[in-house]
Protein backbone atom coordinates (compact mmCIF):
# COMPACT_ATOMS: atom_id res chain seq x y z
CA UNK A 1 0.00 0.00 0.00
CA UNK A 2 1.40 3.03 -1.51
CA UNK A 3 3.15 5.83 0.00
CA UNK A 4 4.95 3.38 2.27
CA UNK A 5 7.38 6.53 3.20
CA UNK A 6 5.33 9.19 4.35
CA UNK A 7 6.76 9.80 7.94
CA UNK A 8 9.63 12.14 7.77
CA UNK A 9 12.93 10.48 8.74
CA UNK A 10 16.43 8.88 6.65
CA UNK A 11 14.30 7.02 4.55
CA UNK A 12 12.27 9.61 2.95
CA UNK A 13 15.63 12.09 2.98
CA UNK A 14 17.04 9.46 1.06
CA UNK A 15 14.17 8.94 -1.33
CA UNK A 16 13.86 12.84 -2.05
CA UNK A 17 17.32 13.08 -2.13
CA UNK A 18 17.10 10.71 -5.25
CA UNK A 19 14.03 12.03 -6.86
CA UNK A 20 15.36 15.30 -6.46
CA UNK A 21 18.16 14.31 -8.60
CA UNK A 22 16.17 12.82 -11.10
CA UNK A 23 14.13 15.48 -11.25
CA UNK A 24 17.02 17.72 -11.65
CA UNK A 25 18.74 15.49 -14.34
CA UNK A 26 15.56 15.73 -16.95
CA UNK A 27 14.72 19.28 -15.98
CA UNK A 28 18.24 19.42 -17.56
CA UNK A 29 18.21 17.39 -20.19
CA UNK A 30 14.96 19.25 -21.06
CA UNK A 31 16.94 22.21 -21.62
CA UNK A 32 15.57 23.71 -18.61
CA UNK A 33 19.28 25.12 -17.33
CA UNK A 34 19.17 27.70 -19.88
CA UNK A 35 17.21 30.63 -18.87
CA UNK A 36 17.01 31.65 -22.63
CA UNK A 37 15.24 28.03 -23.36
CA UNK A 38 12.70 29.32 -20.68
CA UNK A 39 11.97 33.10 -21.42
CA UNK A 40 11.32 31.74 -25.12
CA UNK A 41 8.27 30.69 -24.19
CA UNK A 42 6.62 34.15 -23.89
CA UNK A 43 7.61 35.22 -27.04
CA UNK A 44 6.58 32.05 -28.90
CA UNK A 45 9.62 30.62 -30.52
CA UNK A 46 10.00 27.77 -28.19
CA UNK A 47 7.46 26.75 -26.21
CA UNK A 48 8.74 24.05 -24.07
CA UNK A 49 7.96 25.23 -20.82
CA UNK A 50 4.44 24.42 -21.98
CA UNK A 51 4.99 21.11 -23.38
CA UNK A 52 7.06 20.09 -20.47
CA UNK A 53 4.87 21.22 -17.52
CA UNK A 54 1.79 20.16 -19.30
CA UNK A 55 3.19 16.85 -20.30
CA UNK A 56 4.57 16.52 -16.43
CA UNK A 57 1.11 17.45 -15.04
CA UNK A 58 -0.64 14.79 -17.20
CA UNK A 59 1.30 11.74 -16.72
CA UNK A 60 1.86 11.95 -12.70
CA UNK A 61 -2.06 13.30 -12.62
CA UNK A 62 -3.13 10.43 -14.77
CA UNK A 63 -0.73 7.71 -13.06
CA UNK A 64 -1.86 9.13 -9.50
CA UNK A 65 -5.72 8.87 -10.34
CA UNK A 66 -5.52 5.30 -12.05
CA UNK A 67 -3.44 4.21 -8.99
CA UNK A 68 -5.71 5.27 -6.42
CA UNK A 69 -8.58 3.34 -8.30
CA UNK A 70 -6.75 0.21 -8.43
CA UNK A 71 -6.37 0.74 -4.56
CA UNK A 72 -2.74 1.14 -4.85
CA UNK A 73 -2.75 4.48 -3.70
CA UNK A 74 -4.10 5.73 -0.74
CA UNK A 75 -4.89 9.52 -1.10
CA UNK A 76 -5.29 10.54 2.13
CA UNK A 77 -1.93 9.81 2.98
CA UNK A 78 -0.94 12.27 -0.09
CA UNK A 79 -0.05 15.94 1.06
CA UNK A 80 -2.83 18.09 -1.34
CA UNK A 81 -1.60 21.71 -1.67
CA UNK A 82 -4.76 23.80 -0.04
CA UNK A 83 -6.40 26.01 -2.21
CA UNK A 84 -5.71 29.98 -1.30
CA UNK A 85 -7.43 31.20 -4.02
CA UNK A 86 -6.21 34.94 -3.45
CA UNK A 87 -2.60 34.63 -2.73
CA UNK A 88 -2.25 31.68 -5.59
CA UNK A 89 -3.51 34.51 -8.30
CA UNK A 90 -1.42 37.21 -6.79
CA UNK A 91 1.58 34.92 -5.93
CA UNK A 92 1.57 33.33 -8.98
CA UNK A 93 1.02 36.30 -11.20
CA UNK A 94 3.36 38.03 -9.43
CA UNK A 95 5.99 34.75 -9.72
CA UNK A 96 5.46 35.00 -13.75
CA UNK A 97 6.92 38.69 -13.15
CA UNK A 98 10.05 37.39 -11.56
CA UNK A 99 10.32 34.88 -14.50
CA UNK A 100 10.37 36.60 -16.85
CA UNK A 101 12.46 39.20 -15.58
CA UNK A 102 14.79 37.07 -14.38
CA UNK A 103 14.62 34.59 -16.57
CA UNK A 104 14.38 31.53 -13.79
CA UNK A 105 12.14 29.73 -11.26
CA UNK A 106 13.10 28.47 -8.10
CA UNK A 107 14.04 25.15 -9.26
CA UNK A 108 15.96 25.87 -12.35
CA UNK A 109 18.05 28.35 -11.00
CA UNK A 110 19.18 25.45 -8.39
CA UNK A 111 19.88 23.71 -12.17
CA UNK A 112 21.04 26.72 -13.68
CA UNK A 113 23.64 27.23 -11.22
CA UNK A 114 24.87 23.36 -11.05
CA UNK A 115 25.47 24.09 -14.50
CA UNK A 116 27.47 27.34 -14.28
CA UNK A 117 25.37 29.44 -14.93
CA UNK A 118 26.09 33.06 -13.02
CA UNK A 119 22.77 34.65 -14.10
CA UNK A 120 21.06 31.59 -11.92
CA UNK A 121 23.23 32.44 -9.03
CA UNK A 122 22.57 35.72 -9.05
CA UNK A 123 18.68 34.99 -8.76
CA UNK A 124 18.97 32.50 -6.44
CA UNK A 125 20.62 35.51 -4.12
CA UNK A 126 16.79 37.58 -5.22
CA UNK A 127 15.22 34.88 -3.88
CA UNK A 128 16.75 35.07 -0.69
CA UNK A 129 16.28 38.49 -0.39
CA UNK A 130 12.77 37.93 -1.62
CA UNK A 131 11.88 35.39 1.06
CA UNK A 132 13.19 37.94 3.73
CA UNK A 133 10.84 41.03 2.13
CA UNK A 134 8.11 38.51 2.30
CA UNK A 135 8.29 37.71 6.17
CA UNK A 136 8.76 41.41 6.29
CA UNK A 137 5.53 42.58 4.58
CA UNK A 138 3.46 39.36 5.52
CA UNK A 139 2.83 41.41 8.55
CA UNK A 140 0.36 43.47 6.67
CA UNK A 141 -1.55 41.88 5.75
CA UNK A 142 -1.42 38.31 7.70
CA UNK A 143 -5.19 38.30 7.45
CA UNK A 144 -5.65 38.52 4.01
CA UNK A 145 -2.83 35.63 3.47
CA UNK A 146 -4.72 33.48 5.34
CA UNK A 147 -7.63 33.74 4.71
CA UNK A 148 -9.04 35.17 0.56
CA UNK A 149 -10.10 32.39 -1.33
CA UNK A 150 -9.12 29.91 1.31
CA UNK A 151 -11.08 26.72 0.55
CA UNK A 152 -8.75 24.13 2.29
CA UNK A 153 -8.10 21.07 0.15
CA UNK A 154 -10.59 21.81 -3.41
CA UNK A 155 -9.89 19.97 -6.14
CA UNK A 156 -11.03 20.04 -9.69
CA UNK A 157 -13.41 17.12 -9.02
CA UNK A 158 -15.42 19.16 -5.94
CA UNK A 159 -15.25 22.36 -8.50
CA UNK A 160 -16.75 20.44 -11.38
CA UNK A 161 -18.61 17.55 -9.33
CA UNK A 162 -16.67 15.27 -11.90
CA UNK A 163 -15.07 12.05 -11.21
CA UNK A 164 -11.24 12.15 -11.10
CA UNK A 165 -11.21 9.60 -14.02
CA UNK A 166 -13.51 12.37 -16.17
CA UNK A 167 -11.43 15.21 -15.03
CA UNK A 168 -7.89 13.72 -15.91
CA UNK A 169 -9.32 12.93 -19.34
CA UNK A 170 -10.19 16.74 -19.86
CA UNK A 171 -6.75 17.89 -18.99
CA UNK A 172 -5.35 15.13 -21.21
CA UNK A 173 -7.48 16.47 -23.65
CA UNK A 174 -7.07 19.95 -23.02
CA UNK A 175 -2.85 19.57 -23.14
CA UNK A 176 -3.53 17.83 -26.66
CA UNK A 177 -5.29 20.48 -27.71
CA UNK A 178 -2.68 22.90 -26.31
CA UNK A 179 0.37 20.62 -27.69
CA UNK A 180 -1.53 20.93 -31.15
CA UNK A 181 -1.43 25.09 -30.93
CA UNK A 182 2.19 25.05 -29.76
CA UNK A 183 3.66 23.33 -32.66
CA UNK A 184 1.77 25.38 -34.89
CA UNK A 185 3.02 28.59 -33.66
CA UNK A 186 6.31 27.41 -33.49
CA UNK A 187 6.27 26.02 -37.30
CA UNK A 188 4.96 29.52 -37.93
CA UNK A 189 8.03 31.21 -36.05
CA UNK A 190 9.97 28.75 -37.60
CA UNK A 191 12.55 29.08 -35.19
CA UNK A 192 12.33 25.64 -33.66
CA UNK A 193 12.88 22.41 -36.27
CA UNK A 194 9.64 20.87 -36.61
CA UNK A 195 8.23 17.47 -34.74
CA UNK A 196 9.55 14.13 -36.39
CA UNK A 197 7.85 11.62 -37.25
CA UNK A 198 9.28 9.69 -34.73
CA UNK A 199 8.60 12.07 -32.08
CA UNK A 200 4.75 12.52 -33.38
CA UNK A 201 4.68 8.77 -32.82
CA UNK A 202 5.95 8.72 -29.13
CA UNK A 203 4.18 11.84 -28.54
CA UNK A 204 0.52 9.92 -29.87
CA UNK A 205 1.74 6.56 -28.24
CA UNK A 206 1.51 8.61 -24.60
CA UNK A 207 -1.13 10.00 -24.99
CA UNK A 208 -3.51 7.63 -25.86
CA UNK A 209 -1.73 4.90 -23.35
CA UNK A 210 -2.78 7.74 -20.49
CA UNK A 211 -6.39 8.09 -21.67
CA UNK A 212 -6.70 4.41 -21.37
CA UNK A 213 -5.70 4.28 -17.86
CA UNK A 214 -7.88 7.17 -17.57
CA UNK A 215 -10.64 5.10 -18.56
CA UNK A 216 -9.63 2.11 -17.06
CA UNK A 217 -9.85 4.51 -13.38
CA UNK A 218 -13.56 5.45 -14.38
CA UNK A 219 -14.45 2.01 -14.95
CA UNK A 220 -13.02 1.15 -11.58
CA UNK A 221 -14.64 4.38 -10.15
CA UNK A 222 -12.66 5.82 -7.10
CA UNK A 223 -12.61 3.77 -4.06
CA UNK A 224 -15.76 3.75 -1.46
CA UNK A 225 -15.19 4.60 1.89
CA UNK A 226 -15.75 1.06 2.89
CA UNK A 227 -13.01 0.26 0.52
CA UNK A 228 -10.54 2.91 2.02
CA UNK A 229 -11.35 1.32 5.35
CA UNK A 230 -10.37 -1.73 4.17
CA UNK A 231 -7.29 -0.56 2.35
CA UNK A 232 -5.83 0.70 6.23
CA UNK A 233 -7.92 -1.70 7.61
CA UNK A 234 -3.83 -2.55 9.39
CA UNK A 235 -3.35 0.74 11.06
CA UNK A 236 -6.99 1.47 11.83
CA UNK A 237 -7.70 -1.95 13.75
CA UNK A 238 -3.70 -1.99 15.34
CA UNK A 239 -5.40 1.76 16.96
CA UNK A 240 -8.11 0.55 18.37
CA UNK A 241 -6.63 -3.17 19.68
CA UNK A 242 -4.13 -0.49 21.82
CA UNK A 243 -7.60 1.23 23.08
CA UNK A 244 -5.65 4.67 22.16
CA UNK A 245 -8.95 6.70 20.75
CA UNK A 246 -11.51 4.52 22.90
CA UNK A 247 -12.23 7.55 26.20
CA UNK A 248 -13.02 6.41 29.52
CA UNK A 249 -16.47 8.76 30.55
CA UNK A 250 -14.99 10.25 33.44
CA UNK A 251 -12.44 12.22 30.57
CA UNK A 252 -14.95 12.96 27.97
CA UNK A 253 -17.20 14.97 31.25
CA UNK A 254 -14.07 16.38 31.48
CA UNK A 255 -13.67 17.74 28.48
CA UNK A 256 -17.33 18.57 28.32
CA UNK A 257 -16.90 20.66 31.25
CA UNK A 258 -13.77 22.02 30.70
CA UNK A 259 -14.25 24.38 27.47
CA UNK A 260 -10.99 24.18 27.02
CA UNK A 261 -10.57 22.55 23.72
CA UNK A 262 -13.58 22.89 21.09
CA UNK A 263 -15.71 19.27 21.63
CA UNK A 264 -17.99 17.44 19.44
CA UNK A 265 -20.09 15.43 20.91
CA UNK A 266 -21.20 13.72 17.89
CA UNK A 267 -24.20 10.96 18.08
CA UNK A 268 -24.01 7.65 15.95
CA UNK A 269 -27.30 5.63 17.55
CA UNK A 270 -30.87 5.70 16.18
CA UNK A 271 -32.84 8.66 15.58
CA UNK A 272 -35.55 7.11 18.29
CA UNK A 273 -32.44 6.08 21.06
CA UNK A 274 -31.23 10.04 20.85
CA UNK A 275 -34.17 11.77 21.32
CA UNK A 276 -34.92 9.25 24.53
CA UNK A 277 -31.59 10.22 25.49
CA UNK A 278 -27.99 12.15 24.56
CA UNK A 279 -25.43 14.15 26.06
CA UNK A 280 -25.45 17.62 26.22
CA UNK A 281 -24.94 19.20 22.84
CA UNK A 282 -24.53 15.87 21.29
CA UNK A 283 -25.31 16.26 17.43
CA UNK A 284 -26.21 13.63 15.29
CA UNK A 285 -23.17 11.81 13.01
CA UNK A 286 -23.83 13.16 9.16
CA UNK A 287 -24.75 10.33 6.72
CA UNK A 288 -21.45 8.93 5.35
CA UNK A 289 -21.84 10.98 1.71
CA UNK A 290 -22.03 14.06 3.92
CA UNK A 291 -19.38 13.72 5.89
CA UNK A 292 -16.69 14.78 3.79
CA UNK A 293 -18.41 18.53 3.76
CA UNK A 294 -19.00 18.53 7.15
CA UNK A 295 -15.35 17.57 8.09
CA UNK A 296 -14.28 19.71 5.77
CA UNK A 297 -16.08 22.92 8.03
CA UNK A 298 -15.62 21.44 10.95
CA UNK A 299 -12.71 23.85 12.94
CA UNK A 300 -8.87 22.40 12.88
CA UNK A 301 -8.42 20.96 16.00
CA UNK A 302 -12.28 19.72 17.18
CA UNK A 303 -12.04 17.21 19.37
CA UNK A 304 -14.87 15.14 18.33
CA UNK A 305 -16.32 12.30 20.33
CA UNK A 306 -18.59 9.48 19.14
CA UNK A 307 -21.18 8.30 20.91
CA UNK A 308 -22.77 4.56 20.84
CA UNK A 309 -24.99 2.52 22.95
CA UNK A 310 -21.82 0.15 23.12
CA UNK A 311 -18.73 0.67 21.18
CA UNK A 312 -19.87 -1.28 17.48
CA UNK A 313 -21.58 1.60 15.87
CA UNK A 314 -18.91 4.17 17.16
CA UNK A 315 -16.23 2.41 15.82
CA UNK A 316 -17.18 1.94 12.18
CA UNK A 317 -17.91 5.84 12.42
CA UNK A 318 -14.47 6.49 13.92
CA UNK A 319 -13.01 4.35 10.74
CA UNK A 320 -15.15 6.52 8.32
CA UNK A 321 -14.28 9.55 9.46
CA UNK A 322 -10.77 8.36 10.44
CA UNK A 323 -10.30 7.20 5.91
CA UNK A 324 -11.74 10.73 5.11
CA UNK A 325 -10.21 13.21 7.34
CA UNK A 326 -7.37 14.02 4.72
CA UNK A 327 -6.18 17.44 4.90
CA UNK A 328 -6.83 18.04 8.31
CA UNK A 329 -3.62 16.22 10.23
CA UNK A 330 -5.01 17.91 13.49
CA UNK A 331 -8.41 16.17 14.23
CA UNK A 332 -8.48 12.58 15.71
CA UNK A 333 -12.13 11.25 16.30
CA UNK A 334 -12.52 9.24 19.98
CA UNK A 335 -14.99 6.87 21.02
CA UNK A 336 -17.19 6.89 24.14
CA UNK A 337 -15.67 4.02 26.15
CA UNK A 338 -18.54 1.64 26.99
CA UNK A 339 -20.74 3.84 25.16
CA UNK A 340 -23.85 5.13 26.34
CA UNK A 341 -24.58 1.89 28.19
CA UNK A 342 -21.19 2.96 29.80
CA UNK A 343 -22.07 6.33 30.68
CA UNK A 344 -25.31 5.58 32.41
CA UNK A 345 -23.09 2.93 34.45
CA UNK A 346 -20.68 5.51 35.65
CA UNK A 347 -23.14 8.31 36.20
CA UNK A 348 -27.19 7.11 36.27
CA UNK A 349 -26.96 5.84 39.66
CA UNK A 350 -29.29 8.72 41.23
CA UNK A 351 -31.15 9.61 38.08
CA UNK A 352 -34.65 9.59 38.02
CA UNK A 353 -37.41 7.99 35.95
CA UNK A 354 -34.42 5.85 34.30
CA UNK A 355 -35.33 2.16 33.65
CA UNK A 356 -33.44 -0.47 32.60
CA UNK A 357 -33.89 -3.02 30.11
CA UNK A 358 -33.15 -6.11 28.58
CA UNK A 359 -31.37 -5.45 24.84
CA UNK A 360 -29.14 -7.04 22.51
CA UNK A 361 -25.86 -6.01 21.97
CA UNK A 362 -24.76 -2.23 20.23
CA UNK A 363 -28.45 -1.35 21.78
CA UNK A 364 -29.45 1.13 24.86
CA UNK A 365 -29.68 -1.06 27.65
CA UNK A 366 -31.86 1.74 29.04
CA UNK A 367 -34.92 3.73 29.07
CA UNK A 368 -37.33 6.58 30.36
CA UNK A 369 -40.64 6.58 30.98
CA UNK A 370 -40.74 9.45 28.36
CA UNK A 371 -38.32 10.81 26.01
CA UNK A 372 -35.86 13.48 27.87
CA UNK A 373 -32.97 14.11 25.30
CA UNK A 374 -30.58 16.02 27.00
CA UNK A 375 -32.75 17.88 29.41
CA UNK A 376 -31.30 15.94 32.61
CA UNK A 377 -28.33 15.83 34.95
CA UNK A 378 -26.98 12.51 32.85
CA UNK A 379 -26.61 14.40 29.80
CA UNK A 380 -23.91 16.60 31.85
CA UNK A 381 -23.31 15.51 35.30
CA UNK A 382 -21.77 18.42 37.07
CA UNK A 383 -18.07 17.64 37.59
CA UNK A 384 -17.37 18.55 40.66
CA UNK A 385 -20.31 16.28 42.33
CA UNK A 386 -20.09 13.68 39.59
CA UNK A 387 -18.04 10.44 40.63
CA UNK A 388 -14.60 10.32 40.30
CA UNK A 389 -13.36 7.65 37.92
CA UNK A 390 -9.72 6.08 37.57
CA UNK A 391 -8.82 5.98 33.81
CA UNK A 392 -5.90 6.66 31.68
CA UNK A 393 -6.13 9.65 29.43
CA UNK A 394 -6.17 9.48 25.72
CA UNK A 395 -6.52 13.06 24.73
CA UNK A 396 -3.80 14.22 22.60
CA UNK A 397 -3.10 17.98 22.44
CA UNK A 398 -2.83 18.62 18.37
CA UNK A 399 0.36 20.26 17.85
CA UNK A 400 1.01 22.77 15.04
CA UNK A 401 2.86 22.67 12.21
CA UNK A 402 2.68 19.46 10.79
CA UNK A 403 1.32 18.80 7.31
CA UNK A 404 3.80 21.04 5.21
CA UNK A 405 4.82 20.26 1.80
CA UNK A 406 4.81 23.97 0.36
CA UNK A 407 7.47 24.00 -2.42
CA UNK B 1 35.22 13.40 -28.72
CA UNK B 2 32.00 12.60 -29.01
CA UNK B 3 29.11 15.51 -29.59
CA UNK B 4 27.74 16.88 -26.81
CA UNK B 5 24.41 15.04 -26.05
CA UNK B 6 21.32 16.97 -26.58
CA UNK B 7 18.14 18.13 -25.49
CA UNK B 8 15.76 15.81 -25.11
CA UNK B 9 12.39 15.76 -26.48
CA UNK B 10 10.27 17.98 -24.24
CA UNK B 11 7.32 16.04 -24.24
CA UNK B 12 10.02 13.21 -22.81
CA UNK B 13 11.31 15.71 -20.63
CA UNK B 14 7.98 16.44 -19.20
CA UNK B 15 6.40 12.71 -19.23
CA UNK B 16 10.01 11.80 -17.03
CA UNK B 17 9.32 14.71 -14.76
CA UNK B 18 5.95 13.53 -13.86
CA UNK B 19 7.16 9.90 -13.68
CA UNK B 20 9.46 11.24 -10.74
CA UNK B 21 6.69 13.45 -9.62
CA UNK B 22 4.29 10.27 -9.56
CA UNK B 23 7.35 8.29 -7.83
CA UNK B 24 7.56 11.00 -5.13
CA UNK B 25 3.61 11.50 -4.31
CA UNK B 26 3.45 7.38 -4.41
CA UNK B 27 6.17 6.08 -2.03
CA UNK B 28 6.33 9.49 0.41
CA UNK B 29 3.18 11.31 -0.37
CA UNK B 30 4.35 14.84 -1.10
CA UNK B 31 5.40 16.38 -4.22
CA UNK B 32 8.82 18.06 -5.32
CA UNK B 33 9.57 21.60 -4.44
CA UNK B 34 12.24 23.80 -5.97
CA UNK B 35 11.59 27.29 -3.47
CA UNK B 36 11.54 24.76 -0.18
CA UNK B 37 14.82 24.84 0.30
CA UNK B 38 15.20 28.56 0.02
CA UNK B 39 12.49 28.94 2.60
CA UNK B 40 14.73 26.36 5.30
CA UNK B 41 18.24 28.41 4.52
CA UNK B 42 16.48 31.21 4.77
CA UNK B 43 15.05 30.13 8.56
CA UNK B 44 18.35 29.57 9.40
CA UNK B 45 19.79 33.16 8.03
CA UNK B 46 16.68 34.80 10.08
CA UNK B 47 18.38 33.17 13.47
CA UNK B 48 21.61 34.56 12.48
CA UNK B 49 20.73 38.03 11.41
CA UNK B 50 17.23 38.26 14.17
CA UNK B 51 16.97 41.79 13.75
CA UNK B 52 14.98 43.47 16.99
CA UNK B 53 11.57 42.76 16.94
CA UNK B 54 12.12 40.51 13.92
CA UNK B 55 11.24 37.03 15.57
CA UNK B 56 8.14 38.21 16.66
CA UNK B 57 7.03 38.29 13.33
CA UNK B 58 4.03 36.12 12.56
CA UNK B 59 6.26 34.39 9.64
CA UNK B 60 9.40 33.72 11.36
CA UNK B 61 7.86 33.19 14.61
CA UNK B 62 7.67 29.51 14.21
CA UNK B 63 11.32 29.46 13.08
CA UNK B 64 12.61 30.62 16.24
CA UNK B 65 15.21 28.30 17.66
CA UNK B 66 15.09 26.08 14.91
CA UNK B 67 18.51 24.39 15.48
CA UNK B 68 20.86 24.37 12.05
CA UNK B 69 21.44 20.61 11.90
CA UNK B 70 17.19 20.24 11.70
CA UNK B 71 18.24 21.60 8.54
CA UNK B 72 19.63 17.68 7.40
CA UNK B 73 16.18 16.29 8.55
CA UNK B 74 13.97 17.67 5.92
CA UNK B 75 12.92 16.76 2.90
CA UNK B 76 12.65 20.09 1.33
CA UNK B 77 16.19 20.87 1.73
CA UNK B 78 17.65 16.71 0.70
CA UNK B 79 14.94 17.52 -2.26
CA UNK B 80 16.82 20.65 -3.42
CA UNK B 81 20.21 19.71 -2.97
CA UNK B 82 19.17 16.29 -5.40
CA UNK B 83 18.05 18.77 -7.73
CA UNK B 84 21.12 20.54 -7.93
CA UNK B 85 22.93 17.14 -7.95
CA UNK B 86 21.02 16.22 -10.59
CA UNK B 87 21.51 19.25 -12.71
CA UNK B 88 25.44 19.00 -12.22
CA UNK B 89 25.17 15.61 -13.11
CA UNK B 90 23.67 16.04 -16.28
CA UNK B 91 25.38 18.90 -17.07
CA UNK B 92 28.57 16.96 -16.46
CA UNK B 93 27.52 14.13 -18.48
CA UNK B 94 26.39 16.33 -21.55
CA UNK B 95 30.13 16.33 -22.52
CA UNK B 96 30.82 19.73 -23.75
CA UNK B 97 32.69 20.87 -20.61
CA UNK B 98 31.49 22.97 -17.99
CA UNK B 99 31.82 26.75 -18.01
CA UNK B 100 30.78 29.77 -16.05
CA UNK B 101 28.81 31.84 -18.49
CA UNK B 102 25.84 34.97 -17.91
CA UNK B 103 23.28 33.48 -20.09
CA UNK B 104 21.26 37.00 -22.18
CA UNK B 105 19.87 38.07 -25.13
CA UNK B 106 22.06 39.21 -27.97
CA UNK B 107 21.41 42.87 -27.13
CA UNK B 108 21.88 43.45 -23.21
CA UNK B 109 24.97 43.99 -21.29
CA UNK B 110 26.31 41.82 -18.68
CA UNK B 111 25.64 44.24 -16.27
CA UNK B 112 22.04 44.90 -17.32
CA UNK B 113 21.60 40.66 -17.36
CA UNK B 114 22.76 40.57 -13.86
CA UNK B 115 20.77 43.37 -12.16
CA UNK B 116 17.71 42.16 -13.91
CA UNK B 117 18.43 38.47 -12.31
CA UNK B 118 18.78 39.77 -9.02
CA UNK B 119 15.25 42.25 -9.14
CA UNK B 120 13.20 39.24 -10.70
CA UNK B 121 15.00 36.42 -8.40
CA UNK B 122 13.72 38.63 -5.19
CA UNK B 123 10.28 39.50 -7.12
CA UNK B 124 10.04 35.43 -7.02
CA UNK B 125 11.20 35.03 -3.91
CA UNK B 126 8.49 37.03 -2.23
CA UNK B 127 5.83 35.48 -5.05
CA UNK B 128 6.93 31.67 -3.92
CA UNK B 129 6.03 32.55 -0.17
CA UNK B 130 3.06 34.42 -1.17
CA UNK B 131 2.02 31.75 -3.67
CA UNK B 132 2.72 29.02 -0.92
CA UNK B 133 5.12 27.02 -3.50
CA UNK B 134 6.75 27.97 -7.13
CA UNK B 135 6.64 25.99 -10.23
CA UNK B 136 7.39 23.00 -9.17
CA UNK B 137 5.82 22.73 -5.20
CA UNK B 138 2.54 24.71 -6.74
CA UNK B 139 1.91 24.61 -9.94
CA UNK B 140 3.61 20.76 -10.44
CA UNK B 141 2.42 18.99 -8.09
CA UNK B 142 -0.48 20.76 -6.93
CA UNK B 143 -1.35 20.59 -10.41
CA UNK B 144 -1.49 16.83 -10.70
CA UNK B 145 -2.91 16.43 -8.02
CA UNK B 146 -5.80 18.35 -9.86
CA UNK B 147 -5.81 21.11 -6.65
CA UNK B 148 -7.78 24.25 -7.91
CA UNK B 149 -5.27 26.73 -6.06
CA UNK B 150 -2.28 25.47 -7.81
CA UNK B 151 -4.03 25.03 -11.19
CA UNK B 152 -5.04 29.06 -10.64
CA UNK B 153 -1.49 29.97 -9.36
CA UNK B 154 -0.21 28.05 -12.66
CA UNK B 155 -2.16 29.93 -14.76
CA UNK B 156 -1.48 33.35 -13.37
CA UNK B 157 2.34 32.73 -13.57
CA UNK B 158 1.89 32.30 -17.69
CA UNK B 159 -0.07 35.18 -17.55
CA UNK B 160 2.07 37.41 -15.59
CA UNK B 161 5.31 36.45 -17.88
CA UNK B 162 3.38 37.25 -21.27
CA UNK B 163 2.00 40.37 -19.42
CA UNK B 164 5.15 42.01 -18.78
CA UNK B 165 7.15 39.95 -22.25
CA UNK B 166 6.49 42.45 -24.15
CA UNK B 167 8.59 45.07 -22.24
CA UNK B 168 11.23 42.87 -21.45
CA UNK B 169 11.80 41.69 -25.12
CA UNK B 170 14.88 43.62 -25.00
CA UNK B 171 16.88 41.59 -22.56
CA UNK B 172 16.06 38.16 -24.38
CA UNK B 173 15.41 38.78 -28.19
Amino acid sequence: MFPMFSAMGLTQNILFLILGASFGFAMERGGFSDSRNLAAQFYFGDMRVFKVMFSAIVVASTLIVAGTSLGLINMDLVWVNPTFLGTAIIGGAALGFGFIIGGWCPGTSLVGIATGKLDALVFVAGLFLGTFLFGATVPSFWDAYNTWGAMGQFTLMDLTGMSAGVVVISVIVVAAIGFFLTEKVEDMMGERAPLTARQLQVVLGGTGGLILLALVSIGLGAPTVEDRINLQSTELDATLAAREVQMDPGEVLKLMSEFKVPVRIVDVRSPSDYNMFHLKDAEPLPPVEEQGAWLMGMRAKSVVILIGNDEDAATHAWKELMVQKAGKPLFTPYILAGGMNGWVEAYGHHTTGLIHQEAGEDQFHYRFKAPVGSNVDLARPDLHHAPEREYVPKFKQAKSGGGGGCG
Amino acid sequence: MSAPTKDWNPYVAGATLGFVLFLAFALTGNGIGGSGIILKLSTVLSQWLNTEGMMQNAFWAGSVDTPLLSLLNHRLVWGGVGLFLGGLLAGLLRGDGFKMVVLRGPNISVGARITLALVGGTITGWAARVGRGCTSGQALSGGSLLSVGSWAFMLSVFAGAYALAYFLRRQWR
